[in-house]
């Protein structure tokens, strides 16, 4: 299986924080999964410093750019608080 | 092997020898290039040398029974590794590795141990940095506990920037994800916070440090304490 690299942007109304470097997956579901995690460990530490998560999305992107997924960081602690 | 000048020599440890002490050690000093990635100990090893760099930078890195990793410490110019030796220890306890290119003068366990038998002076300067080392890694602790990776991360950028000529910086995200053990875009997030408030320039590959003092003080209850210690420590020592 081959590796492809992924780029994790993060995007709320203030902008977008581009990611330049990126990170290699076997999949696009082994991507999802780091990302989900990169966002909790983000969500956390805004949570801890109070600082505002509401509209902050992680779009999971290929080298051109196209957008594979979109996570929502409001998604993200839903399904934790589901637990 | 040539012997090296003492007046040439970047390494503060050695340059502060009294110069009969050095002459003592000198011909035992063997010249090395250490570029980035050079392992030179791994945990449960023996320790074949101990390392005086002139130049670029080490990292000690702890490696969990489960495999996290996460830096304890960093060395340049201003120490030497591995410290444990002045203890008489005869393995590594770390991973000990460079991670930006470096020059060091290297000295054999054997030599070490003799010098630090027979040269008092040798013994009381890796001594004494191996105390202000010891102190890095105590803020090191604390940070990692108190800060936030935005802080602990300007932090790690001044201790590398003291280390290196210049202000560029060569590291990867995923590098400094590793060393901060924090997920790689924590990095990007908080190097964007950094570059947003005019402090570093964040490019593929390198981050340079465009505002020195703004950086401080951004990290100021995070960065200097060690380095002030360190400063105390090595002063007037002979």
């Amino acid at each position: 299986m081959s590796m492809k690299r992924y780029y994790f942007h993060i995007r709320d109304e203030g902008g977008t924080v581009l990611d330049e470097e990126g990170e290699e997956h076997r999949s696009l579901e082994e991507a999802r999964q780091s990302a989900v995690d990169a966002i909790k460990e983000l969500a956390a530490a805004r949570i801890r410093t109070g600082e505002v998560i509401g509209n902050t999305f992680l779009d999971v992107c290929d080298e051109t750019d196209a957008v594979l997924k979109s996570i929502s960081f409001r998604q993200v602690i839903e399904e934790q608080l589901k637990r | 092997m040539e012997t090296p000048l003492q007046a040439t020599i970047s390494n503060k440890l050695l340059s502060l020898l009294p110069p009969d002490d050095f002459e003592q050690i000198s011909g035992k000093l063997e010249h090395v290039l250490l570029p980035r990635g050079t392992s030179i100990g791994k945990s449960g090893q023996p320790i074949d040398y101990l390392y005086f760099l002139t130049s670029g930078i080490g990292s000690i890195v702890v490696e969990t029974p489960e495999g996290h990793r996460a830096e304890a410490g960093m060395f340049g110019f201003d120490g030497y590794v591995p410290t444990s030796a002045v203890a008489d220890v005869e393995l590594h306890a770390h991973d000990v590795s460079i991670q930006v290119d470096a020059e060091a003068y290297r000295m054999s366990f054997a030599d070490f141990r003799h010098a630090m038998e027979t040269n008092r002076s040798f013994s009381r300067v890796v001594i004494r940095a191996m105390e202000a080392f010891s102190i890095q890694l105590s803020y090191t602790l604390a940070s990692n506990a108190i800060h936030d990776v935005t802080e602990r991360l300007a932090r790690w950028l001044l201790m590398c920037h003291d280390r290196v000529p210049g202000d560029e910086i060569a590291l990867t995200h995923e590098y400094l994800a590793v060393m901060l053990a924090v997920r790689r875009p924590s990095v990007t997030t908080s190097l964007h916070l950094l570059e947003g408030s005019g402090f570093i320039k964040s490019e593929r590959g390198k981050v340079i440090v465009r505002n020195r003092p703004g950086l401080q003080e951004f990290a100021r209850d995070a960065y200097g304490r060690p380095e002030e210690e360190y400063r105390r420590l090595m002063k007037d020592l002979f």
